[in-house]
C-alpha cells in the first residue's frame, strides 16, 4: 500500500511537470478562477434584485414579478453563466488535446508507458488532474459569490448549480477524451471536441422546442440555470424546468459521460502503442 | 530471479492490417549482448513493442526473464529498459529533472548525475531538452534506459545520430556495463560493424521470421563467404584483370573506387594481396587498401539472400 502511494506521488509529480509544465497551468488556473467568480457574481447579481426571499407563492407577488420580468431578455440575464459555460467547454477539448492527443502523436505515450506505468493509470491521472484544473475553478467560482452575496437562503440553488457545472466538465472532458483516443490526433481532437461541444451548446440553447431533460443531457449547465431563473423569476420551481425534469438531466448527463468515458478506457487498454 | 534465457518467444504472429510484421517469431535469446539484425521492415520493432508490452500478439507468447508478456507487463518493465528509435522527450525539461523524474517512477536511488556521467552528457545535466543536439538525444535515452538497475536493456538502433567518438563510446559503455552489472542488452542496428563489435548472439530476422540465429561466431563462420574490399584508382580495369584469375569467384564493382572480391574458401588473403599487385604494377594501377569485408554483413547478405 505504501509502495503504491509513493509510487502514484511519483507519477504526480512526473505528470504535473511534464504535461503541466509551468506556467501555463497556473496563467490558466488564474484565469478560469476569476472568469468564474466574475461569471457567477454577475449571475446572482442580476437576477438576485428578482430573488424571493422566502416562498411567496401569493398571485400578487407572482403577478409582480411576472411584470417586472416582461422587459427582460432571459438570455441575455444568464449570459455571465453563458459564458462560463463557453469557455470551459471551449478549454476542455484544448486541455485534452494537448496532454492527452499530442504525446499519442509525438510517441511520448508511447515512451511513458514503456516504464512501470499502467496505460489506465497514466490516462486516470490526466483526465483526473484535467477535471480538478476545471471543475476547481468554477466550484470557487460558485462558492465565493455565494458569500460574497452573503449567502442568503438559496444555499440549495448555488449546490444545484456546482453540482452541474461538475457534471457538464466531465460530460465534455469524457467526449474530448474519447475523441482523442479514437483520433490520435491533438487538432482532430481539438476541432472534434469543440465542434461537438458547440454543437451540444447549440442544441440546447436554440432548439427550443425540444424536451427539457435533453436539453439537460446536452448541457447540464443550461438546465441548472434555467431552473435557478425559474426559481428567481417567482420562487417556485414552476418556471420552463421541472425539478424532476432537472434531476434527470443531471443524471443523463453523468451516465452518458460516465458510459464514454469506459468505452475511452476500454479502447486504451486494448490499442497498439 | 531471472533465468539464464532472457527472452524466449513461441511462434509470435503480428498483423498490421494487411501487412505481416511477424510471422511465427520463435527465438531465445541468452544472457549477454543480443543483436537483431534485419533489413527496414523485417519486424524487429514490432518485436520490442511486443516484449515491453506496447502491442499485442495476434497469437504467440513471448516471456521476459521467465514471465509471460500477458500477464506480467508491469513487472516486466521494472526490470527492463528501453531505448526506442527515434528517442523524444519532454523539451522543456533539463536532463537532470527528467532523469530524477524517471528514477522516482522506479523507486530508485540511483542519482541522475551518474547515468549522465555514464554517457557523457554531465555539462549538459541543467540544459532543457529541447537544446540538445541529436547525439544528446541518444545518449538521454541511454542514460534513462540504466535508471533502475534494470536485468535487461532493449537498444533499437542506439548509435543512430551520433558521430564515429559517440558510436565509439556508447559500444564501449554497453560492453562494460555488461561486464561489470551482467545486465544484458538487445540491440537492435542497421550497423552490422557495430553490432558485430559488441554483440555475443544474433538473430537475423527477414520477413517476420528468424532465419539464423546463434553464438556470433558460429553465424559468421557458417555464412560468411571469403570476400574483400579493394580500394584502387581504377576499379574497372582491375576487375576486368581479376576476372581471369583462378581462385577468383566474383568480382563486383562497389562504388567509384573500390571493388568486391570473393575469393575460393582454400585462397588466403596473401594470395589475394600478392595477385592484386601482380596486376596493379603490369597496368598502372594504384592500390588504397585490401580488407576482408565485415564478416557479419556477408554472412547477413548470403542468409537473406538464399532466403530470397
Amino acid at each position: 500500500m505504501r509502495n503504491k502511494f509513493k509510487h502514484l506521488k511519483a507519477l504526480f509529480k512526473f505528470e504535473l511537470d511534464v504535461s503541466f509544465p509551468f506556467p501555463r497551468i497556473e496563467l490558466l488556473l488564474i484565469f478560469l478562477i476569476s472568469l468564474a467568480i466574475v461569471g457567477v457574481y454577475s449571475q446572482f447579481r442580476l437576477v438576485g434584485i428578482y430573488l424571493v426571499p422566502e416562498l411567496d407563492i401569493s398571485q400578487d407577488s407572482i403577478t409582480e414579478v411576472l411584470h417586472k420580468l416582461e422587459d427582460i431578455d432571459i438570455f441575455h440575464i444568464s449570459a455571465p453563466l453563458n459564458a462560463l459555460t463557453l469557455v470551459l467547454y471551449g478549454i476542455i477539448p484544448l486541455m485534452v488535446s494537448f496532454q492527452i492527443a499530442h504525446d499519442f502523436e509525438s510517441n511520448l505515450f508511447r515512451r511513458y508507458i514503456s516504464y512501470p506505468i499502467g496505460r489506465i493509470e497514466i490516462i486516470l491521472i490526466r483526465i483526473f488532474i484535467i477535471w480538478a484544473l476545471t471543475c476547481g475553478p468554477s466550484t470557487l467560482g460558485i462558492i465565493i459569490p455565494y458569500f460574497l452575496l452573503g449567502g442568503g437562503n438559496n444555499f440549495i440553488v448555488f449546490i444545484i448549480l456546482l453540482v452541474a457545472f461538475n457534471i457538464s466538465v466531465i460530460f465534455v472532458i469524457s467526449v474530448s477524451v474519447l475523441i482523442a483516443i479514437i483520433t490520435r490526433k491533438s487538432s482532430y481532437t481539438a476541432l472534434g471536441g469543440l465542434s461537438l461541444t458547440s454543437l451540444f451548446l447549440f442544441v440546447s440553447y436554440f432548439i427550443t422546442y425540444q424536451p427539457a431533460i435533453l436539453r439537460g443531457i446536452l448541457n447540464p449547465v443550461y438546465l441548472s440555470t434555467a431552473f435557478f431563473q425559474g426559481y428567481a423569476y417567482i420562487g417556485v420551481f414552476v418556471y420552463e424546468i421541472l425539478p424532476m425534469d432537472l434531476l434527470y438531466g443531471l443524471l443523463g448527463s453523468l451516465l452518458l459521460g460516465i458510459c464514454m468515458f469506459l468505452v475511452s478506457l476500454v479502447f486504451v487498454w486494448r490499442m497498439d502503442v | 530471479m531471472c533465468s539464464e534465457i532472457m527472452v524466449s518467444t513461441h511462434e509470435l504472429v503480428k498483423h498490421f492490417n494487411d501487412v505481416t510484421a511477424l510471422n511465427g517469431v520463435t527465438m531465445e535469446i541468452p544472457e549477454g549482448i543480443f543483436g537483431l539484425i534485419g533489413p527496414n521492415g523485417a519486424g524487429k520493432t514490432t518485436l520490442f513493442r511486443i516484449l515491453i508490452g506496447l502491442i499485442s500478439p495476434d497469437s504467440g507468447e513471448a516471456y521476459v526473464c521467465g514471465q509471460s508478456i500477458h500477464d506480467h507487463s508491469l513487472e516486466i518493465r521494472r526490470i527492463m529498459g528501453v531505448l526506442h528509435e527515434r528517442p523524444i522527450y519532454p523539451k522543456h525539461l533539463s536532463a537532470r529533472t527528467y532523469l530524477q523524474h524517471i528514477s522516482d517512477l522506479y523507486d530508485s536511488s540511483g542519482d541522475p548525475e551518474e547515468y549522465l556521467a555514464l554517457v557523457g552528457l554531465s555539462e549538459a545535466a541543467d540544459r532543457k531538452v529541447k537544446t540538445f543536439s541529436a547525439g544528446m538525444i541518444q545518449r538521454l535515452g541511454l542514460a534513462q534506459a540504466l535508471i533502475g538497475h534494470p536485468r535487461l536493456i532493449l537498444l533499437d538502433e542506439p548509435t543512430s545520430n551520433l558521430d564515429v567518438l559517440g558510436r565509439e563510446a556508447i559500444l564501449n559503455l554497453i560492453v562494460e556495463l555488461h561486464q561489470k552489472s551482467g545486465t544484458s542488452f538487445l540491440i537492435a542496428s542497421h550497423v552490422l560493424s557495430d553490432l558485430e563489435k559488441v554483440c555475443t548472439s544474433v538473430a537475423f530476422l527477414n520477413k517476420g521470421r528468424i532465419v539464423k540465429q546463434g553464438d556470433i561466431l558460429d553465424v559468421v563462420w557458417a555464412e560468411v563467404p571469403n570476400e574483400y574490399i579493394i580500394v584502387v584508382s581504377n576499379p574497372t580495369l582491375l576487375q576486368r584483370d581479376l576476372k581471369n584469375e583462378e581462385c577468383i569467384n566474383n568480382v563486383q564493382i562497389s562504388g567509384s573506387r573500390s571493388l568486391v572480391v570473393e575469393i575460393g574458401s582454400e585462397f588466403t588473403e596473401q594470395d589475394l594481396t600478392e595477385i592484386v599487385s601482380a596486376i596493379s604494377d603490369r597496368d598502372d594501377i594504384r592500390v588504397y587498401s585490401i580488407e576482408r569485408r565485415s564478416s557479419l554483413e556477408g554472412a547477413f547478405r548470403r542468409v537473406v539472400d538464399n532466403e530470397e
